[in-house]
């Protein structure tokens, strides 16, 4: 009965951007059962690698077919100077079907490797497709994390309800005040970014920076948050990824979920970094390239996984690619000297990638660079009334998830004793919102992925 | 379970009950406070008949202009309606004539209807009735509630046209009490509060810092917007967006046959009309020309066209800014025409001689 109103209330939800998306959902739902129970019930393992592969197949030639095949199409006219009249299918991108497609075959390969019993629970499998907080823009749950949670009878929880609202809270905080209010800017100077000054471009780039962080981990939070009303834990999708000290670490914070998918069922199965140099090479590129091509059909993606890649190689090669694993300035309060430059390095390197990925052509994303590293990066940047109000917004963010970093979100307070400062503390947080909260028409990034 | 939603209660009402408290009180639209700021400012406009500056952006534009149908003494020669983009139409444009602007922000037809009821009511009989005409006004969806401001007239228009009455939805202002918990308008409120309310001061001068009505009920806008810069101006026209054109995918039978009906009415009363069509930037028409979701306004275009000639109406202006001589500098931003655009309009029009007789 729980499953079945989490169905009803995620196909709702789901056909609520367009109904027709729920016949393609609930195809790829049905097909990724069916393809469990016959994994499961395949006499050989020759035939449950068919049906996994059969699973594989047609979950990612769904995917080609609506997020890629007019890409290909057009690239390839152009580079052999054909008409693409008739060619292209011009279909709108299903609202997270990059999200479920993973989450699907994740299924039929942990069925496939025995990590999980194939589920004949149709109503308890439809739910953990759909399940709505996190159906269009992650975290990509894997089936052996989600899909026993469906399977058992879930009571509520006071105390883990309480959390899940501070997440969600903290989610509306980084995505309300932080990142809509960075768009405004952002929006303005990318749009006109061959008249801005260095410094102007500079500073658009880092409130992008921000505005893709408070964007989608703000997403992130608020659906883990949700979830939690409704007893589910989901995974992490964010650990403060500003405050890595290299690259590695960084891709260890950011996008969890997506990163650990493809190092679990890409870059392991490919030999992962326990083959030669020329293969962990290999391996390294393709599985950053891949990661740039999930979020769209297009090079600056693609370009931005090369990039990422580059970064990686030196780290991975040398071996030094796990040499921060634990929290920064652990037990402390203040990073180290050498801490903040390693931090502040990252970050740059990072703010690099992202004038990358969000410029709309690879062309655009050079000239972009090459205006901000001029000299008038050395003038005063557009700084309106707005720009500071950003960077008011970015260091509360920032303050209140270092204090809390080894926390699991910004808002968790079951360490405070006394009611009225939790009390308090929410308050503050509520009325920021209410108070400089961008309410206008911004979706989220990430749903477009 | 009770004990969350206890909790949730205990959040959320304080909550509610600040930025419900916040919207009301401070209310910088004058959305609850009646009409005491509209009926001060109709006051010292027909007191002084000069004219009222340190208008707030935001009043009931619509109440205001009622009011001034209802208060004004004084016959006229000339009532233009519209929306905002004939607001700033003044006596300046008519050589001398008795003119009351009842052009409304946002206005459509049923504005228009409404404000020709009261003035007709109030003994008003002008002689000529500019009526402005926008592209959207035959949009179904455009969503426009603002007209319940004056529902009283609109009904007044409806039963002496056809006798019907509006119904109790129709009544309903659900927009109103919606309001009261938007967040936008709390953010608002803020900010208004923030700055200080201006008292409002009658001034012999025609253009001031802040918003001005003058008192034939034109307005001119604040120093920020006649002093924009010209690349400002065509950095809006490039943006401009408004809900009016929201989900515009054909020409409405129903507001065609309203506008028509319109016609009629002032027709009956023995009024001449002019069809007043404002320009737009040259930007945003091109847009407008150019992308799917203006494609209507060719076909509104066609429309006016079809009821000018069928009611042998005469008409100045052209949405078409090439087609009116006006370029990018006669405008104050996507929609709005400035000075110089209205002197170019009105320049050679030599109504007031042939028909004022």
């Amino acid at each position: 009965m729980q499953n079945a109103f989490i169905v009803l209330a995620s196909y709702v939800f789901y056909g609520w951007w367009d109904w027709r998306f729920l016949l393609l959902i609930a195809f790829t739902s049905f097909c990724s059962w069916g393809s469990g129970l016959l994994i499961g019930k395949a006499e050989t393992k020759k035939k449950a690698k068919t049906w996994m592969w059969l699973n594989i197949v047609l979950n990612l030639g769904i995917l080609a077919l609506f997020k890629y095949y007019d890409f290909f199409v057009t690239e390839f006219a152009q580079l052999f100077h054909i008409s693409t009249d008739g060619l292209l299918l011009k279909v709108i991108l299903p609202v997270g079907i990059s999200f479920y497609t993973f989450q699907a075959l994740s299924y039929s390969i942990d069925v496939y490797r025995g990590k999980i019993e194939p589920t004949k629970d149709v109503v308890a499998f439809f739910a953990f497709i759909s399940f709505f907080p996190q159906l269009v823009a992650g975290p990509i749950e894997r089936a052996t994390n989600l899909l026993p949670q469906f399977l058992k009878k879930r009571k509520f929880d006071y105390d883990t309800a309480v959390d899940g609202m501070r997440q969600i809270l903290w989610g509306l905080f980084k995505k309300i005040v932080v990142a809509d209010n960075c768009a405004m800017y952002v929006d303005q100077v990318f749009s006109t970014y061959t008249e801005q000054s260095g410094s102007t471009l500079l500073l658009a780039a880092i409130f992008f920076t921000f505005q893709i962080y408070g964007d989608f981990s703000g997403y992130s939070d608020i659906a883990i948050g949700t979830a939690k009303l409704f007893g589910i834990k989901l995974m992490r999708n964010f650990n403060v990824p500003y405050f890595s000290r290299d690259i590695a670490e960084f891709w260890r914070r950011w996008h969890i979920s997506l990163t650990t998918w493809f190092r679990d069922y890409v870059y392991i199965p490919l030999g992962g970094s326990r083959v030669s140099k020329a293969k962990v090479f290999r391996n390294t590129f393709i599985i950053f390239l891949v990661s740039g091509f999930w979020h769209g059909a297009n090079w600056t993606f693609i370009a931005w996984g090369a990039y990422h890649a580059i970064l990686f190689l030196p780290l991975i090669l040398t071996g030094k690619n796990r040499k921060f694993m634990n929290q920064v300035a652990e037990g402390r309060i203040l990073p180290t000297w050498k801490e903040t430059g390693q931090m502040l390095l990252t970050f740059f390197l990072a703010v690099i990638g992202w004038i990358i990925f969000r410029a709309e052509s690879i062309g655009m994303s050079w000239e972009y660079v090459c205006r901000m590293c001029n000299v008038s990066i050395l003038t005063i940047p557009v700084f309106k009334k707005l720009a500071f109000r950003l960077v008011i917004f970015i260091c509360l963010m920032l303050l209140v998830e270092w204090l809390q970093r080894g926390k699991e979100h910004g808002l968790e307070l079951s360490v405070l004793k006394q009611y009225w400062i939790r009390y308090l503390i929410t308050m503050i947080v509520v009325f920021s919102i209410c108070c400089f909260g961008e309410f206008g028409e911004n979706t989220f990034i990430y749903f477009q992925f | 379970m009770k004990k969350f939603v206890v909790n949730i209660v205990a959040y959320l009402f304080p909550i509610g009950a600040v930025i419900m408290g916040i919207n009301c009180f401070v209310d910088p639209a004058h959305v609850y406070s009646g009409s005491k700021y509209e009926k001060q400012m109709v006051e010292m406009l027909l007191a002084s008949k000069r004219n009222v500056t340190n208008v707030d952006l935001n009043y009931k534009v619509r109440n205001f202009k009622a009011l001034l149908c209802e208060s004004n003494p004084d016959s006229v020669d000339i009532v233009v309606l519209g929306s905002s983009r004939v607001m700033c139409i003044s006596e300046k444009c008519f050589q001398g004539k008795r003119i009351m602007n009842l052009g409304v922000s946002g206005g459509i037809i049923t504005d228009e209807c409404a404000l020709m009821s009261a003035c007709y009511n109030n003994g008003q009989c002008p002689k000529i009735v500019v009526l402005g005409v926008d592209p959207f006004y035959f949009n179904d969806n455009n969503n426009e509630t603002r007209w319940k401001e004056i529902e009283f007239w609109y009904n007044h228009y409806q039963t002496e046209t056809n006798g019907k009455r509006l119904s109790i939805w129709q009544h309903f202002n659900k927009e109103k009490w919606i309001n009261l918990f938007s967040l936008s308008y709390f953010q608002h409120s803020i900010r208004y509060h923030e700055k200080s309310k201006s008292e409002l001061m009658v001034t012999e001068d025609f253009n001031n810092e802040k918003k001005t009505i003058h008192h034939d009920g034109s307005i001119s806008y604040g120093e920020d917007l006649r002093s924009r810069l010209q690349e400002e101006v065509d950095e809006v026209a490039k943006t401009y967006t408004h809900p009016q054109w929201k989900n515009y995918s054909c020409i409405s039978r129903e507001k065609s046959e309203e506008f028509q009906g319109l016609i009629d009415y002032i027709k009956l009363h023995g009024s001449e009309i002019v069809l007043f069509l404002s320009p737009y930037h040259p930007i945003t028409w091109q847009r407008f020309m150019s992308q799917i979701e203006y494609k209507e306004v060719k076909n509104a275009e066609i429309l006016v066209d079809r009821i000018a000639k069928e009611n042998d109406l005469t008409v100045i202006g052209n949405w078409d800014p090439n087609k009116c001589g006006c370029d990018e500098t006669c405008f104050y931003d996507a929609t709005h025409l400035n000075e110089k655009g209205l002197y170019v309009l009105f320049k050679d029009f030599q109504l007031n001689q042939r028909m004022l007789k």
